[in-house]
């Protein structure tokens, strides 16, 4: 090749490359099994729990695993169950979340111990969480939180402010109905 | 005139004064670079000083790896051309062969190869590579048998950036990047986030002297979708709230790569030093499974598995109360066999140029004794 052409392509070939962009768009078809790696949830097997027969379950969406409503006075409650994997974001993250529903200000990590209680169960201690803002009547949370093996395990009770703690024997015993390989 | 205005160029391009300090000024970007990895880390030390064409100390531009070896390259080239003789000088011409080799195979390797991990859990396999470093924003389409993945590799994720494809209606405007944050609630109310964002934002935090340990967001501005749908989103690394566009799931992930083929993981063992916690060996026994046919391979020190360009070391593992998984390295490397190659060029001509040596020096020293 004529030196004349050589000189030349090489210093385009430098100048191009200065110009490279990782800028692509691919479009691929992936086998169910793999895409449900990206965040979903992925249903739990050999996991099971009793309900009271006056529960009504419902219909649930995919992220979780079952929900019911359950008969209260003044208003409508219900329970859900969900796994989340790893732990879930972090019990300071959902906890929160929980409080930033109810209108609550967030807290610090420091603060968790001491909101917190303990439910023994027969695969090991679940950590509960009694979140109430007195100027929403309409709406408190009991939430039980229980590390799996790969994934995070949320029971969350939404009641009534009134019967929030009523409803606390039932939720205590429900948690403890539930069972699940470790 | 012109062609002695010409030539009078290429003379230049061919000093070789230019090679002499351009290697000169190589040395002193590894010694810099070296040195840099202590504060900025690995990655970073190496996109600065190695894998730049500029970089600034201060408000100094200064040459960087590329530019630097692109003209070690031209230089080379040109003085094999005009001023090497292979007839006169075959040792000299071969080991410039061999010098150009490897520079081209840094070129291949810096532009084509691609490095990442696989993670797998003891009796589950994978069919993808996670690159350590580039990320990718994906619309995942859900159907019955597989999902009809759209990405949007690392160059669209940056401020001002439109996304847009026949795959999906509307369109995603990237407002804000984050190239490493983490995730506190929001301190502020803004009705025009939506899911995750109406809760969450994210916090801009300083990059990780580990790359790969940094959690990417955006920012993004969707429009086109529909009312219920339109609006902005806070998209986040490993965020466990998915983010549905319609039906199409949005995901800001670890950019992937599909292989075609699988790896399962049949057995991950580690054997620790007696009365330590220090590992000694970690050893991966695997399936390859491809076109229906399954091979079993065991990864482990130094006893990488090769397969379509790949190479998968063993690299790490992570253990937890359920199941171990192993932590597979990949990389794919076009250039892989370019030092190797040259190398031995290199030798060769070294030694041809020494062994023509040799009777000149003889008789030189004949002389000295008589």
């Amino acid at each position: 090749m004529p030196l004349k052409y050589l000189v030349p392509i090489l210093l385009s070939v430098c100048l191009a490359s200065c110009n490279y962009s990782s800028k692509d768009v691919r479009v691929y078809k992936v086998k169910k099994k793999q895409s449900s790696q990206v965040t979903k949830p992925e249903p739990v097997s050999g996991i099971n729990w009793e309900a009271p027969e006056s529960w009504t379950p419902k219909a649930v969406s995919s992220m979780h695993l079952a929900a019911f409503d359950i008969p209260v006075e003044g208003g409508n409650a219900s329970l859900s169950i969900m796994t989340l994997a790893g732990d879930g974001g972090g019990m300071l993250l959902n906890v929160n979340r929980w409080l930033n529903q109810l209108d609550l200000a967030p807290v610090e990590e420091g603060a968790l111990p001491g909101m917190s209680k303990q439910i023994e169960s027969i695969n090991g201690p679940f950590t509960v969480f009694t979140i109430k803002n007195p100027t929403k009547p309409e709406g408190a949370f009991n939430v039980a939180v229980v590390q799996m093996a790969e994934q995070t395990l949320f029971v969350k009770m939404v009641a009534p402010l009134q019967e929030i703690d009523t409803l606390w024997p039932v939720f205590e015993t429900f948690c403890q109905s539930i069972k699940f390989e470790r | 005139m012109e062609k002695k205005e010409r030539n009078k160029w290429l003379l230049l391009l061919a000093d070789p004064v230019i090679f002499f300090y351009s290697c000169s000024w190589l040395m002193v970007l590894v010694i810099a670079g070296t040195l840099a990895q202590r504060e900025l880390g690995l990655y970073m030390a190496q996109q600065k000083y190695f894998a730049s064409w500029f970089f600034f100390t201060g408000p100094v531009p200064l040459p960087g790896g590329r530019i630097t070896m692109a003209i070690i390259f031209i230089n080379l080239v040109v003085y094999l051309l005009i001023k090497s003789s292979f007839k006169k000088t075959p040792g000299i011409f071969i080991a410039h062969i061999g010098a150009l080799l490897l520079l081209l195979g840094g070129f291949l390797t810096a532009y084509f190869s691609s490095e990442g991990t696989m993670v797998i859990q003891e009796g589950d396999s994978s069919q993808y590579v996670s690159d350590y470093h580039s990320r990718e924003l994906v619309l995942i389409n859900p159907s019955q048998e597989e999902d009809e993945v759209t990405s949007f590799s690392m160059g669209w994720l940056s401020a001002g950036e439109t996304l847009k494809h026949e795959t999906f209606q509307g369109e995603i405007k990237i407002l804000e990047t984050y190239t490493n944050c983490d995730v506190v609630q929001r301190t502020d109310s803004d009705p025009s986030f939506k899911g995750f964002g109406q809760r969450f934002q994210a916090r801009e935090l300083p990059d990780d002297k580990s790359h790969e340990r940094n959690m990417f967001g955006l920012v993004m501005a969707v429009s086109g979708f529909g009312d219920s749908i339109d609006g902005k989103y806070l998209l986040v690394e490993y965020m466990n709230e998915p983010t549905f566009l319609g039906a199409a799931q949005c995901v800001i992930r670890k950019e992937r790569t599909y292989l075609p083929f699988e790896i399962e993981l049949l057995d991950f063992e580690k054997k620790l030093h007696p009365g330590t916690n220090m590992p000694k060996s970690y050893k991966s026994v695997v399936n390859l499974l491809e076109d229906g046919q399954s091979r079993r391979v065991v990864i482990q020190m130094n006893e990488p598995l090769r397969h379509h360009g790949y190479t998968f070391f063993q690299s790490s593992f992570i253990e937890g109360r359920g199941p171990d998984s192993t932590v597979l390295s990949a990389v794919k490397n076009y250039g892989r066999q370019f030092p190797y190659i040259s190398s031995i060029i290199m030798c060769i001509g070294l030694l041809i140029h020494l062994i023509q040596l040799v009777p000149g020096l003889m008789k030189r020293n004949e002389e000295k004794e008589g």
